[in-house]
């Protein structure tokens, strides 16, 4: 058992509700107490967002709880099935019903005579692995439910745009408008912070898929299997960090990108680089604390570093997993916020120690009068957003 | 239709919703504790439970929390081997990593459905922990399968009558009282200092001393016994009110939020002879107000139909009172029987009605009814934009925090009656 001052690390089954959330016309069923359900659209709440997805619990009292009874489950989902006539429903243990030994997949089993819609069971109850094993779960188990085999590829996926990272849509908003003037590509399914279950059966109709974090990879890999359809992982932050993202999707497409459309943007940004790296050479930004979701961190640290030549700390995640290694204490990123010419990328937690001309948000939570509208991160704009603030401090 | 009518309500249980299947749920029993506990300005809060019950709990403490000591909420996270093997120390060790914190002075310790389960013994472990860091530890047993505890009002009761432990005999001051218990629903809207409880009781020279829950310290609360009388301003206040009674002599009076005329005027009149003062001038003018509201609300809502989001007081009090002035309910939306509702549904049909009763907590099982019953009033959350859309007046609350007395009834006829908006009936 581990003692936590900010945020425990979410657990698998969190996760695999938060990205499950985001699909219109699913149906998920709980079967656990009632205040974990409420909690789940509480904190998508939290997260900016609403559930797209249609969300039940069953309740589960000390009937359930000392006798085992599962007739509630059964009673839920027949219900359920005929007021919606959803085509799956996502039945999902809570973690009193995993400590309790409820056999969910046999329950699915035995209650799937009585219902029409496919049932699909969710074993664990959050009791054995971190959020991001559940997000790949979930996509997982999204793939798995494209269907429509069309030789036709004329638009691409993104996958991995889940409500966990905050601005998730305003960044899949940026990899979208590149795509669309790059390779005048549209986007069929953004997996799952705007796709509906219509739209994962017609994934397969891609000619491409965009993975945006790794636990997405065993989707794309589900639909390169089925489809054939090639994928990109990776994130583009900054000016090189775009750049080699857009040549890597030239090669992925087989054709040649509109370069000329994205250049005006790119040279734009140089030369905001350019000015920045003067103030920098003058320090008057001399280090970065970063912190956020793995990629995240990964993709900014190099742009900062490699790009523009800034030292990078790093700093361990308000709820970030466990393994990850910190630079920095929370004692010391509190001394280096004292120190001019530092400036923070961070959680929500850590940027209200910060003043807003010093930090941008790139982590949950989104709390009021800290959290401030922002653009995505990623891309050609995302990246002028940062430089812009820098050379503002 | 599966609800059902208020004639076949015999206990909570028969308050469902129109499907088995909830659609949004009460609050966890751990919300509670998030909001109530994080007051105790020198005390650290410590939550032991699964990563997901101990994540909601914190974040429930950093966005409603009135006063949300973010850094003195931590979580004890078990793992599988802590449900398997049990918790091994790692609590206590817990305990005392918190209390080195040289600024805190006691630390609420709750847990939650799965320690509760699989048997960790709180009371032994808060013990333990209490000897090994030197510092008060307050076990708060919160467990939501449990039907005792299914609802976050259970957790701030057992949440305050925890701070019952904290507190010492004192000499007793004359004319002094605390108030116990209070709405933490839509709290910004109004405080108990504002209610007209508290100002004819100042004006009398009484004064309070503690409101819990609220800010204060631990030295403060040690000090809460020394008043001549606890009043219990909310029914979260009651256990509280009683462990007083119990181990410092403490009488209490009720005196909870309510449109029923005969109960308020009771409770002023023990209040009055527990504290030696008469306040009948004022009380009779008071008195004769919420006669005036609500006849006026007679006159103007007689023959209106409303359902009852099940908003405080007691839902069937609500709908009792709105009955009383001629309206006609057509869904209660309620969450249990309290001690009063049967005397209450009694009233109701009494008067001829038999209104559909849904659940609280899954208002997608009677949205479709909303519209199909077509009330002129909706009093509670709801679809604003929808509502409106169907020419539904929609009232959020028809009791505010900052209205205990003879005033509840005056401001909720004039919510209703939309008074200084004439537009609105």
């Amino acid at each position: 058992m581990k003692l936590y001052k900010n945020y425990p690390v979410p657990s698998d089954r969190m996760g695999l509700l938060w990205t499950l959330s985001g699909i219109k016309d699913l149906v998920l069923v709980e079967f656990g107490p009632e205040g974990t359900t409420r909690y789940l659209l509480e904190s998508l709440k939290y997260f900016g967002e609403e559930a797209n997805a249609k969300i039940f619990t069953t309740m589960m009292d000390e009937d359930v709880v000392i006798m085992g009874n599962a007739e509630r489950l059964r009673k839920t989902l027949v219900e359920v099935d005929e007021m919606y006539s959803p085509e799956y429903i996502f039945v999902v243990e809570s973690s009193v019903g995993a400590v309790i030994g409820m056999d969910i997949e046999g329950l699915c089993r035995e209650f799937q005579q009585s219902v029409k819609a496919k049932l699909l069971s969710v074993k664990g109850g959050g009791l054995s692995g971190i959020w991001t094993t559940g997000v790949e779960e979930a996509l997982s188990m999204l793939a798995e439910i494209a269907e429509e085999k069309i030789s036709e590829k004329e638009n691409y996926n993104i996958l991995g745009c889940c409500a966990d990272e905050l601005n998730h849509k305003a960044e899949a908003d940026a990899i979208t408008a590149m795509m669309e003037k790059a390779f005048a590509l549209k986007v069929n399914c953004i997996l799952s912070a705007s796709a509906s279950i219509e739209d994962c059966k017609k994934m397969g109709k891609s000619a491409l898929n965009v993975v945006l974090r790794k636990e997405a990879l065993p989707a794309a890999q589900t639909l390169e299997k089925k489809f054939g359809t090639p994928y990109v992982y990776g994130r583009p932050y900054g000016l090189d960090g775009t750049q080699s993202w857009l040549e890597e999707m030239e090669e992925k497409l087989g054709r040649e990108g509109n370069w000329k459309a994205v250049n005006v943007e790119m040279e734009a940004l140089r030369s905001l680089i350019l000015q920045l790296k003067q103030k920098i050479e003058h320090g008057a930004v001399r280090k970065l604390v970063i912190s956020g979701h793995s990629e995240t961190v990964k993709g900014l640290t190099a742009f900062a570093s490699l790009e523009l030549g800034l030292p990078v700390l790093y700093l361990k995640s308000a709820w970030s997993a466990p393994k990850e290694e910190a630079a920095v204490t929370e004692e010391e990123y509190r001394h280096l916020l004292e120190e001019s010419g530092t400036f923070v990328l961070v959680d929500g937690l850590h940027s209200r120690l910060a003043d807003e001309k010093r930090r941008i948000q790139t982590a949950h939570p989104i709390l009021e009068g800290i959290t401030v509208p922002q653009p995505g991160l990623m891309g050609i704009k995302g990246a002028a957003y940062i430089v812009r603030k820098l050379i503002d401090l | 239709m599966r609800l059902k009518r208020l004639s076949e309500i015999q206990s909570s249980k028969d308050i469902f919703g129109d499907c088995s299947a909830i659609s949004c749920g009460v609050f966890c029993p751990t919300f509670g504790v998030s909001v109530c506990a994080p007051l105790i300005q020198d005390g650290a809060v410590l939550i032991v439970g699964t990563p997901e019950c101990t994540w909601y709990a914190k974040n429930s403490s950093i966005y409603h929390a009135i006063d949300p000591g973010w850094d003195r909420f931590y979580c004890c996270a078990m793992e599988e081997q802590d449900i398997t093997f049990g918790e091994n120390g790692a609590i206590i060790k817990a305990i005392c990593d918190i209390a080195a914190e040289s600024d805190i002075h006691c630390i609420f310790l709750a847990s939650t459905c799965v320690p509760e389960i699989i048997g960790d013994d709180l009371e032994a472990i808060a013990k333990a922990g209490e000897k090994l860091s030197g510092i008060p530890v307050l076990p708060v047993r919160i467990a939501h399968y449990d039907h005792k505890c299914n609802e976050f009002g259970v957790a701030v009761s057992r949440t305050l009558e925890s701070l019952g432990s904290l507190m010492e005999a004192q000499p007793k001051q004359p004319k002094t009282v605390n108030l116990l218990g209070r709405n933490f629903h839509s709290a910004v809207d109004g405080s108990l200092r504002d209610t007209e409880l508290v100002k004819l009781l100042q004006t009398h020279g009484i004064a309070i001393q503690r409101i819990l829950p609220d800010r204060c310290s631990t030295s403060e609360l040690k000090k809460a016994p020394s008043v001549a009388l606890n009043i219990v301003t909310n029914e979260v206040g009651r256990e509280l009110a009683y462990y007083m009674e119990k181990h410092f002599g403490i009488p209490y009076v009720l005196f909870e939020p309510s449109f029923d005329l005969d109960y308020i005027r009771a409770g002023y009149d023990k209040l009055q002879k527990c504290l030696g003062i008469s306040m009948e001038q004022e009380l009779c003018g008071r008195k004769r107000e919420a006669k005036a509201a609500i006849h006026n609300g007679r006159r103007l809502l007689q023959g209106k139909s409303f359902i009852n989001g099940g908003r405080p007081p007691d839902a069937f009090e609500a709908a009792e009172f709105l009955a009383e002035m001629g309206m006609k309910p057509l869904l209660i939306h309620a969450y249990r029987l309290c001690e009063n509702s049967s005397k209450r549904i009694e009233k109701i049909l009494q008067r001829g009605w038999n209104p559909y009763v849904n659940y609280v907590a899954n208002p997608e099982g009677a949205a479709a009814l909303t519209e199909e019953l077509a009330p002129d009033i909706y009093i509670g959350h709801g679809d604003a934009e929808r509502l409106i859309d169907r020419g539904i007046k929609q009232i959020e609350m028809l009791l505010p925090p900052g209205k205990l007395g003879y005033e509840a009834i005056v401001y909720a006829v004039s919510a209703l009656t939309g008074v200084g908006r004439r537009e609105f009936i």
